[in-house]
């Protein structure tokens, strides 16, 4: 379009902001989707409020040329559909960076800050334009912007006209108001105002899928079989009941809204029960109305799966950001002492396998498992390559006839593995009665007539070695941590769960300066495989325990089990998601000589 | 029905640990034998129960059963009937556990018209921790936790499920077993949530509502001519306690079941359909290509 020289960008960050319901997360997949169709690596973040109109909501998008494990703060571009974005987001802006703005809502006065660090600023009357395509679609301003956009960066309109007819399949008055408002947002662009172009991606990405956390998780149920979800309505949790009830015919799974979470999970056991695979999810205060069926599930040998997308707690919290708080209460989730596995998947692509895992590992150590992900993870998008979803499905023992092994059915049969084989209803001579109260072999309940007998005090005790033998073989299953960088490295930068993506950028970023950095990050948190961290913990110089909670739970943990402790700590407690530049500037003030 | 059945089949080989007397006896006997009247099996019946003393009902039968944690029965019913609809799924508990701690689930459990029996063994106090209050105790009952009496006014559990959407209301008196039975069989036969009140005399705790006093109150209304499709009337009979208690179904109607509307549900059963997505033949390439 412009033959004039170009600044050429190879990574380019943007972010919108405006007001809750002007359809900014929608718009910010959609031009995901578009940067993906041009073989583009992209990642999205959004930051929401718990408000559905009024408030003020942004979406974060970044563009690479070359495959990426995080976005990041600094900003080229800022869209800012009201005066309120740039109060906000101004600070991220890099000096060479440009301010999109509406100018029905913002006047130039809130910019003279940034106009004066040379930071260019471009109005356009996005209201009025949008009005001019059709007086009743607001959110078609994103669609000019868009448009925009696009023109600023020297890029062509349609694939993202292509975008908008695959999401708006059907809907021919939706798609032209979009593609005439795309047209007069691009055509609002001066030629003389372009000048930035993105450089080629060398291998573009083709084919790939923009796709969040929570899509992988429930995914990667529906692959492993999942034929049963109850779960209750909360943020960051919803897009996994909202995907899986818009695809229910399909995939084979019966969704249903619970009335509550203890409805919930009081559901997905007596799914279990009858042989099905079966989950809820939910987040924090979910999880704690929870924990009473957690118990019981963990008492009775019930493989669940119950996914926590954790958000900032205690109580109601924070419910729109990322924390990563909750891992001592999922460890203690329930009174007694109740064995559980707990992973957190450690990046978009991963929670796809840790949710294979973990119906698996539940089925085979018929326990309980928390996959541990939070707001940052289930929430943000990446795209990524197609992969085959036909998984290894591993059911763990099963009794359907009497076998040399097991003659007769007994549910809690004394064995070598200390499993026994589970039978489901409909299966002859195999009758149980599941109880939460302590049991013998035959799941007869010790807490009646027998109770404080001494043939109880034997049956007690080898019931619960019972259930601590298989954590313990559960625990060799486990695996030990992700080593990013070279083993000898002098400074360790250590993570669990979704920051890994950040801290691998922020390696990246230190290695590339000279500096000898490298990462440990855990995905397998309970019950900790401590026998496969310890050569690692070993071999480390320095370290920095990187954890979104204020106590240091996993640290603690690693400290219980390990006898071990890190140097140095950041716990990032703003709610917003940690990204390299973030925690880049939280190290520097440790003012650690491994990476002067 | 007059042929033979086996009416020890559902027995189990547990002894039943209620006090001598209690109402339960009276329920599990009538439930037991009303399954095998009505050529279900053991294997292929699931009993659920909550936490009380009635609640350990499941362990003296012959079916596969799930005693649950305290108020949950419904939940965990609800997650069994709809994974295997081919199961026959009798939920029972307290009042306790129905009516208190677990009675928001008895609504949802209602509207949703599950294709579950849930019967309810009413005593009107706390038995298992020896006498306290419960939400169906008469106002003015003195109990251990109400040394002046009930100050606050009984659930109504046949208002709250007809007001709920119940699609079969009923209520039966575990001192009149053959009447009982009549109601159950008529409870398992019915397609959609069938739920019974029963009045079930707690013989340690509760000196108020004994047999006795239940037996000069209650009659029965198919003796009155009452019509169990109106529910107006349904409505009229689940106000009416005090010198006259109407046993028998209130209401009953043929509305669609949960199971026949969830468009999983209605097509296969969940426990019987293979797992992963090439052994159901769905097309992976389909899924993926939504997110471009």
């Amino acid at each position: 379009m412009s033959t004039k020289n170009l600044q050429l960008f190879n990574r380019f960050s943007m972010r919108w902001g405006g007001f809750a319901g002007d359809g900014l997360q929608s718009t910010g997949l959609l031009l995901q989707k578009y940067f993906n169709k041009l073989g583009y690596y992209v990642h999205g973040s959004p930051g929401t409020q718990s408000t559905i109109r009024g408030g003020h909501v942004w979406q974060h998008v970044e563009i690479n040329t070359t495959p990426f494990s995080s976005f990041d703060r600094p900003l080229d571009l800022l869209v800012a559909l009201n005066s309120e974005t740039i109060d906000v987001h101004g600070r991220d802006m890099r000096p060479t960076g440009v301010i999109l703005y509406n100018a029905d809502n913002v006047s130039s006065s809130d910019l003279s800050t940034y106009i004066e660090k040379g930071i260019m600023a471009i109005g356009l009357e996005l209201t009025q334009m949008a009005r001019k395509v059709d007086l009743q679609t607001s959110v078609l301003a994103n669609t000019v912007a868009v448009g925009a956009v696009l023109a600023l960066l020297d890029l062509p309109k349609s694939p993202y006209t292509e975008v908008l007819k695959k999401r708006f399949t059907n809907r021919e008055t939706i798609i032209k108001l979009n593609i005439d408002a795309l047209e007069l947002g691009f055509n609002s662009i001066k030629e003389d105002q372009v000048k930035w172009s993105l450089a080629e991606p060398a291998q573009p990405a083709e084919n790939y899928l923009v796709i969040s956390g929570n899509e992988m998780i429930a995914l990667g149920a529906a692959a492993s079989g999942l034929k049963f979800l109850a779960q209750y309505p909360i943020t960051p949790a919803s897009s996994i009941l909202t995907y899986l009830s818009n695809h229910a015919a399909k995939l084979g799974v019966v969704v249903r809204q619970a009335e509550d979470e203890l409805a919930a999970i009081n559901m997905i056991i007596g799914a279990s029960y009858t042989g099905v695979r079966a989950m809820t999810a939910s987040s924090g205060p979910g999880l704690s109305l929870m924990s009473e069926g957690f118990g019981y599930a963990s008492m009775t040998e019930t493989p669940l799966v119950v996914v926590n997308a954790m958000r900032g707690g205690p109580s109601t919290g924070v419910p729109t950001k990322m924390e990563q708080a909750d891992l001592d209460s999922m460890i203690h989730l329930s009174h007694g002492e109740s064995p559980r596995l707990i992973l957190a998947p450690r990046s978009i692509p991963e929670a796809f396998d840790i949710t294979v895992r973990a119906f698996n590992l539940a089925d085979r150590f018929q326990i309980p498992v928390i996959i541990l992900s939070d707001f940052a993870l289930s929430e943000s998008t990446q795209n990524l390559p197609p992969f085959d979803m036909d998984v290894e499905i591993d059911r763990g023992k099963i009794w359907s006839k009497p076998t040399d092994e097991f003659p007769e059915f007994k549910r809690f049969q004394s064995t070598a593995d200390s499993i026994a084989p589970r039978a489901f209803p409909g299966t002859p001579d195999a009758q149980y009665i599941l109880v939460g109260a302590e049991h013998d072999e035959e799941s007869h309940s010790l807490s009646g007539n027998r109770c404080g007998l001494p043939e109880s005090w034997d049956i007690r005790e080898k019931m619960i070695e019972r259930r601590y033998k298989k954590f313990e073989l559960l625990r060799q299953e486990l695996q030990g941590p992700n080593l990013y960088g070279k083993s000898d490295a002098k400074l360790t930068l250590l993570c669990w769960g979704s920051t890994e993506g950040a801290v691998k950028e922020l390696v990246d970023e230190f290695i590339s300066m000279g500096n000898s950095v490298n990462m440990l990050s855990f995905a397998d948190l309970y019950p900790l495989p401590s026998e496969k961290i310890r050569p690692y913990l070993t071999n480390i110089k320095t370290s920095v325990m990187i954890e979104v909670n204020f106590n240091g739970q996993f640290e603690e943990l690693l400290h219980n089990e390990l006898n071990w402790r890190a140097d140095h700590q950041i716990h990032p407690l703003t709610g917003e998601t940690p990204t390299a530049s973030s925690l880049k500037k939280a190290l520097s003030k440790l003012n650690l000589e491994e990476i002067q | 029905m007059t042929q033979e059945y086996d009416k020890k089949l559902f027995k189990g080989t547990v002894r039943p640990n209620w006090c001598p007397g209690c109402g339960d006896y009276g329920l599990l006997s009538a439930t037991t034998k009303a399954l095998s009247k009505q050529g279900y099996q053991p294997h292929e019946t699931v009993i659920v129960s909550g936490i009380g003393c009635s609640s350990s009902f499941p362990h003296w039968t012959s079916a596969y059963g799930i005693h649950m944690i305290h108020g949950r029965a419904l939940p965990a019913a609800t997650g069994v009937h709809l994974s295997n609809p081919d199961l026959k799924v009798v939920t029972v508990g307290g009042d306790g556990d129905g009516y208190g701690i677990g009675v928001g689930h008895l609504i949802h459990a209602a509207r949703r018209n599950l294709d579950i029996t849930y019967m309810v063994m009413n005593n009107q106090i706390y038995g298992l921790t020896l006498g306290q209050s419960s939400p169906s105790s008469q106002e003015g009952h003195i109990t251990l936790t109400t040394p002046e009496g009930v100050d606050e006014r009984p659930v109504n559990p046949l208002s709250l499920t007809l007001g709920a959407g119940a699609t079969f209301v009923a209520r039966g008196f575990s001192g009149d077993n053959k009447h009982l039975q009549t109601i159950i069989e008529a409870a398992l036969e019915h397609k959609g949530f069938s739920f019974i009140d029963v009045l079930s005399p707690c013989v340690t705790f509760n000196k108020l509502n004994t047999y006795d006093w239940f037996r000069d109150r209650v009659y029965k209304l198919e003796e009155e001519g009452h019509d169990r499709n109106d529910i107006q009337a349904a409505f009229g009979k689940a106000l009416e306690w005090g010198d006259r208690i109407p046993l028998g179904i209130l209401y009953q109607r043929r509305y669609h079941t949960l199971a026949e509307s969830d468009r999983v549900v209605a097509n296969q059963n969940p426990s019987k359909s293979p797992l992963g997505f090439s052994a159901n033949k769905i097309d992976q390439e389909s899924i993926l290509d939504e997110f471009r």
